[in-house]
């Protein structure tokens, strides 16, 4: 039956995961070879030596980040489009990735005002750790606005668009930042905003990993939910799913992932799309029991695949990786549709 | 007889002289206000005439009663433009083609840039400033004073800028900081001159600096402008081969890292040619960018871990805030040893630093505070205008 | 067969009221709702558009709150039943069409053991067990290796009835099921829902349009009558009091005469 052709995907998946994630530590600005990675990992090379340097501080740290974020925002999509029956939902369509971008445009390019400057400078933040925490703080703003809407409305298609309009209005708000800002840190601004799995050094990566972690573990958990609501909201509720709290931790779970890996990684746009849709029509199947693991696997290797593309210029530049994720995911995306498509008739 | 002789000698003397010149009247220098009564098709009315020697992307030609000064880019990757300067009380010239005719002097300019506020202080001109895209961008000095007059308008404080502002209060100028925009149309068709300042697209400091002659063909000011700018270059080009001729020379690094990725200065930089000037060695002297350059930071440890001297980063208050920002930062050399500079010593508490506005015109100052950095014992009398090195 | 009648009835209605409470209004679409559906009966609920059919099944399942009144399944309070305990007692087949991609019919009726299985959906031998039942009594073996999405819409609805069967309750409630079939499908559910009734000893409710079925295979039919009320009782009792209050229009179905139409009364 088909749970052969699962086990089969799932474990070739398995095998291209630990692939990409080799190559992303043999492949960057120069390539190192497979045996020297080997060594710098197992700790058989010398601690001076410069290539093992850069694989253990630089190349590790990024690849690990990149698996992590991959798969967050990964199942974080699927679950934001099975709750609301939307195939390009994700987890910043509730305005999430808005919220996390005003926090840090206001301490990158509001930093001329003293309010914001004196607040992060009293919690003892500075530079990157003050754009990490007003990014999550942003995003934990909006979520909470929009999970109190949440709470009085019953609709789930209210309440998209209510996240859709909040994403909005706070964009809105980064753009008067902008406007009104030094030309000088619009370049750190900008940056921030191609998004990059490099900044999460070691010691980041201990806050990172347990907090994706702990949201893929809850997104296991609601698996069995998730499949119900597959069927609608009413049937879902007559098989004995209690809907309305199960909705909103899925939601908050979801965009709690998402705000995780924009605070630490800037904002990562299309991931999330892309990777439900893969997973679907790779697997053949609508099950999360299989659709969870397998979003692990895929936004692990889209993550780390865009990552290693993104350093292909090597010495001469750094391309966006927002930018290489969309030129890599959309063509995937659209082959992925058209092979469904062209076994189910007419639809 | 030979008296009358005389006197026919003397009348036919004065009459050649008189006319076989021309007139001179209004000619012996530029005239830096007013209009020119009288016009004589003959009289060379700019006597003090600029030449452009370093900056290659302006050139003037000079006629007897007008400027043609011809812009490369009137933006990163636009069309060239070709402005006639036109002085006051002379016709303007027929069968020639412009995109701009401006009457000069002018008055009352708007400057987009601070550089070209920092130019009009060169040469003694601030006066004729009447409009500034933003006011906090000013500071220091004569310039507050200026602006204290409440003569000076503000018009793009949202980074758009305000046509109907610029329109109604009808400025002799609008100088841009070499970017297009919408507005900008507007303000020309509205009959207000536009002009175009990419001083910023010029490769080397030098050629940055010597666009302050191009702000003086508006104002006829080429004579202090000349001055200036001769001056500076040879203060420049001594303290520069004094600097190249020393040894050691040091590597040196640029940038700062945000998220993983290396701001740098690209290797054909104005940056990267004043490391050279200053005695040292780029580690990035191959790279092909103009402007700035993002690199992995995998790529920047390879190519500077062991760089003598980091300059050009910034937003740090300590070395120990620094590793808090990226830990990485300790891979480099220039970081252990605390030879990290920043241009930061003129940076006020509201967030402006001096060192936009006035570093442009001054060259030679910046490059003084290198050599200092670079060959200290060169320097030692030099105090540090710009530069300062990251505390512990 | 009628079962003793110390036996709680699967279902049971008190002065019931259901309707839609909006802040400024309250709107009942029937009211004082006392009615009584036991195992093995088969329970018509007939009525014409719009008089409140689907509102009634909603508020009996608890998809929607009651304005008035007790509710209770097999002596047991409604509003006491926890989601789990409810989904164990009470399975729903709704109107709606289900959209699915890439699932096969089985594990449609899997989902159904929702209220039992494990936390990643894990089943047990039981549960299994359980499933395979619910596939064959609603005769729906040839379907469940199949692409649910790709099933017609009454082989749909019987892996519906299945995944409702897969339950395990005592009471099944069905939301006009037939309305997209054909003749032959529809058919084939009536029988299926006798079959189900007389059998199993399930207490099943559907509601319907098809009157001349109705009469046919209900042990029990419930009419909606102008009045907003509910008149409950056997087959000819109800037929005696839909063409007092109603004119039957065409064959099968209902119009409502207060406004005073003629329709050509088709005897049956």
């Amino acid at each position: 039956m088909s749970s052969s052709r699962e086990i089969t995907v799932l474990s070739g998946l398995v095998v291209l995961l630990a692939a990409a994630f080799l190559a992303s530590l043999i492949l960057g600005s120069t390539s190192v070879p497979l045996r020297q990675v080997l060594d710098a990992l197992t700790g058989v090379s010398n601690g001076t030596d410069p290539v093992a340097i850069v694989v253990r501080t630089i190349r590790l740290p990024r690849a690990l980040t990149a698996l992590f974020a991959g798969a967050a925002l990964g199942v974080a999509a699927l679950q934001m489009q099975t709750l609301f029956r939307n195939p390009l939902a994700d987890p910043f369509v509730l305005g999430i990735s808005a919220g996390a971008s005003f926090g840090v445009a206001l301490v990158v390019l509001g930093s001329g005002l003293g309010a914001t400057a004196g607040f992060t400078g009293a919690l003892g933040l500075r530079g990157d750790a003050a754009i990490t925490a007003a990014a999550v703080a942003g995003a934990l703003a909006v979520l909470g606005l929009v999970t109190l809407v949440a709470a009085r409305v019953g609709n789930p298609a209210t309440v998209l668009i209510l996240g859709l309009m909040f994403g909005y209005a706070v964009s809105a708000l980064v753009t008067v930042l902008v406007a009104f800002s030094q030309p000088e840190r619009l370049q750190q601004w900008a940056q921030w905003g191609f998004g990059s799995f490099s900044g999460v050094t070691w010691q980041r990566l201990r806050l990172f990993a347990p907090l994706t972690i702990v949201g893929l573990l809850m997104a296991a958990v609601a698996t069995k939910q998730l499949n119900a609501l597959l069927l609608g909201e009413h049937y879902a509720r007559s098989m004995g799913v209690a809907v309305r709290p199960v909705r909103m931790m899925t939601m908050t779970g979801a965009s709690l992932l998402g705000a995780v890996v924009t605070a630490f990684c800037g904002p990562i746009a299309f991931l999330g799309i892309a990777v439900p849709h893969i997973c679907r029509g790779l697997l053949g199947t609508s099950d999360h029991r299989v659709l969870v693991p397998a979003a692990v696997l895929i936004g692990g290797i889209a993550a780390l695949a865009a990552q290693t593309l993104a350093l292909l210029p090597g010495a001469t530049g750094v391309l966006p990786l927002n930018a290489v994720m969309a030129l890599l995911g959309a063509p995937v995306v659209v082959v992925v549709l058209l092979r469904a498509r062209r076994g189910t008739a007419a639809v | 007889m030979p008296r009358i002789r005389l006197l026919m000698w003397g009348v036919a003397y004065a009459s050649v002289a008189v006319l076989a010149r021309p007139h001179a009247a209004a000619t012996t220098a530029n005239l830096t206000t007013g209009c020119v009564r009288g016009f004589d098709r003959n009289a060379d009315y700019f006597p003090d005439k600029a030449r452009f020697e370093d900056a290659g992307d302006v050139r003037v030609e000079y006629r007897k009663s007008y400027k043609v000064v011809t812009v490369r880019e009137a933006y990163s990757g636009g069309p060239a433009e070709r402005y006639l300067l036109v002085q006051c009380g002379t016709p303007p010239p027929r069968d020639e083609a412009a995109d701009q005719t401006i009457t000069i002097p002018i008055s009352s300019l708007y400057a987009a840039s601070p550089t070209h506020v920092s130019s009009l202080v060169d040469l003694g001109r601030l006066e004729a400033l009447t409009g500034v895209s933003r006011l906090r961008d000013l500071t220091g000095g004569e310039i507050a004073r200026r602006v204290a007059t409440g003569r000076v308008r503000e018009f793009a404080a949202a980074s758009v800028i305000d046509s109907e502002l610029v329109v109604s209060q009808r400025p002799s100028m609008l100088m841009t900081g070499g970017a297009d925009s919408a507005p900008l149309s507007v303000i020309r068709s509205a009959g207000i001159p536009v002009v175009a300042n990419t001083e910023w697209l010029e490769h080397t400091a030098l050629a940055r600096a010597e666009w302050v002659k191009f702000v003086a063909l508006f104002l006829n000011e080429e004579r202090r402008a000349q001055t200036l700018y001769g001056e500076m270059k040879s203060r420049y080009r001594a303290l520069s081969a004094r600097a190249k001729a020393a040894s050691p020379q040091p590597s040196v690094m640029t940038g700062r890292s945000t998220n993983g990725m290396f701001v740098i200065a690209g290797g054909r930089s104005y940056v990267a040619a004043l490391i050279a000037d200053a005695g040292g060695r780029y580690v990035w002297a191959d790279n092909a960018a103009a402007g700035t350059a993002s690199v992995d930071l995998e790529a920047q440890v390879r190519r500077a871990a062991n760089a003598d001297i980091w300059i050009n980063g910034g937003g740090w208050s300590n070395r120990t805030q620094m590793l808090q920002d990226e830990p990485r930062y300790a891979a480099f050399k220039a970081y252990r040893t605390g030879q990290v500079w920043v241009y930061e010593r003129r940076l006020q508490a509201s967030g402006h630093n001096e060192y936009w506005t006035r570093s442009v015109t001054h060259p030679d100052v910046v490059l003084a505070d290198l050599v200092r950095i670079f060959h200290p014992p060169l320097m030692s009398n030099h105090e540090f205008m710009w530069y300062m090195a990251v505390p512990k | 067969m009628r079962p003793s009648p110390t036996t709680a009835p699967a279902l049971q209605t008190r002065n019931l009221a259901v309707g839609y409470r909006t802040r400024r209004a309250r709107c009942a679409v029937l009211e004082r709702v006392s009615v009584t559906a036991r195992a093995g009966e088969l329970v018509c609920l007939l009525g014409a558009n719009g008089s409140g059919k689907s509102t009634l099944l909603r508020t009996l399942v608890r998809l929607q709150p009651a304005l008035e009144g007790d509710i209770e399944l097999g002596g047991v309070a409604l509003t006491a039943i926890t989601h789990i305990e409810l989904a164990r007692r009470v399975g729903v087949v709704l109107t709606e069409r289900v959209l699915v991609d890439t699932l096969p019919a089985a594990r449609i009726v899997e989902l159904g053991r929702y209220a039992y299985s494990g936390w990643w959906g894990r089943l047990t031998e039981g549960d299994r067990q359980a499933v395979q039942w619910a596939i064959e009594a609603a005769g729906a073996r040839h379907l469940a290796g199949r692409d649910f999405s790709r099933l017609s819409d009454g082989e749909r609805q019987r892996v519906m009835i299945a995944r409702a069967l897969a339950q395990e309750p005592s009471l099944l409630v069905l939301d006009e099921p037939t309305a997209f079939l054909d003749v032959t499908a529809r058919a084939e559910v009536w029988a299926l829902l006798r079959q189900l009734a007389t059998e199993r000893r399930l207490a099943i409710v559907v509601s319907s349009h098809d009157v001349e079925v109705a009469l046919a295979m209900a042990d029990v039919v419930w009419v909606i009558m102008p009045d907003r009320a509910i008149a409950a009782g056997t087959p000819e009792e109800a037929l005696v009091a839909v063409e007092r209050t109603f004119r039957l229009a065409g064959r099968g179905s209902f119009e409502r005469t207060d406004q005073h139409e003629k329709h050509q009364h088709d005897a049956r």
